[in-house]
């Protein structure tokens, strides 16, 4: 599936947040331990999430063009037939994901003031990645059999249908609070 | 690659995934653009210098059928560590995370064998900055 075999974008981003945003423990430049700080409480927790979907519809029509025949050259008896196809194939892709800046929202949200901003990080307990890849075959209705399958089954007008759905789906999820920093 | 489930009406799938942590990175490492410096003052781009770019891919796997991640945690400490120090950097700044399939996604049709891993490709990247001096406030006196 060619629509979902490509790298998916960076969904856990921040971008224009004010405050760092930390993974590590250590937060302050040039300290090798952390720097005091409190937490802000309860209230000043947030869990989002955002998603980066890619889906692909794809179908695959064979139609019978004709039969192509081996003949043995000594007895001039056929000896094998086969049923070509002229093969169309269509790809739909499509692709869903969450606001850029919805991770930072969540952060605004707690740190609303250049107060809070002077004075508050953000300490994430969590950052888990979730990857999900999915293809369902649709059986059809065929009137032919799959292209390669000896002959001479077929006639002009058969066609074989083959369809599917796929999806790529990366879900990244972010757990953290606020907390106050000590000048 | 559709055909294949196609042909049979089956569904393939893959599930992975990981908690990426950086407990004991010796930087503080944001996956904002900014940082603090020692005194607490928040390290804006202009004090930024960009000396390298940290970038890193891991693999996490789950079996069976993506259910038990082999990997639930995938710290990135050590490698983050390594990466600063080559260049001298203080921190990380826009660390992102960017996934992908990997090579088991060519076993995704013999996914219901429960010996089949799911898989999936993290790519970790950020940047490694060096913090410079504050900048001098601006004068407020003008000179006629």
């Amino acid at each position: 599936m060619g629509g979902c075999a490509a790298t998916g974008p960076a969904v856990g981003t921040f971008p224009g947040c004010p405050v760092p945003v930390l993974l590590s423990r250590v937060n302050r430049v040039g300290r090798k331990e952390p720097a005091p700080s409190h937490d802000a409480g309860l209230y000043a927790h947030f869990a989002a999430r955002a998603t980066w979907e890619k889906n692909a519809h794809s179908w695959q029509t064979d139609r019978y063009a004709y039969t192509r025949e081996t003949v043995d050259a000594e007895t001039n008896r056929v000896i094998e037939e086969r049923d070509i196809y002229t093969v169309v194939t269509h790809v739909i892709t499509g692709e869903r994901r969450t606001a850029p800046n919805r991770l930072t929202w969540f952060v605004h949200d707690l740190v609303p003031a250049n107060a809070d901003v002077r004075a508050s990080d953000i300490q994430l307990d969590e950052l888990r990645v979730t990857t999900d890849f999915t293809v369902v075959g649709l059986p059809a209705n065929n009137t032919a059999q799959p292209e390669g399958q000896q002959g001479p089954n077929n006639g002009p007008g058969d066609t074989f249908h083959a369809e599917a759905n796929g999806s790529l789906q990366t879900i990244v999820q972010v757990r953290g609070h606020k907390v106050w920093v000590t000048p | 690659m559709l055909a294949a489930p196609a042909l049979s009406g089956c569904v393939m799938h893959l599930h992975a995934s990981t908690n990426i942590v950086a407990q004991d990175a010796a930087v503080p490492v944001s996956l904002s653009e900014t940082v603090r410096d020692a005194d607490g003052n928040l390290v804006l781009p202009d004090r930024q210098q960009v000396v390298g770019v940290y970038d890193e891919t891991f693999h996490a796997y789950n079996i069976p059928w993506g259910i038990i991640p082999l990997h639930p945690t995938t710290d990135i400490s050590d490698s983050v560590n390594e990466a600063v120090a080559a260049v001298h950097g203080d921190a990380i700044t826009e660390l992102t995370v960017v996934a992908d399939q990997c090579w088991t996604r060519g076993l995704a049709f013999f996914w219901f064998l429960p010996i089949v891993p799911s898989c999936a490709a993290y790519e970790v990247r950020g940047r490694i900055i060096r913090v410079g001096q504050a900048a001098p406030p601006a004068s407020a006196t003008v000179e006629r």
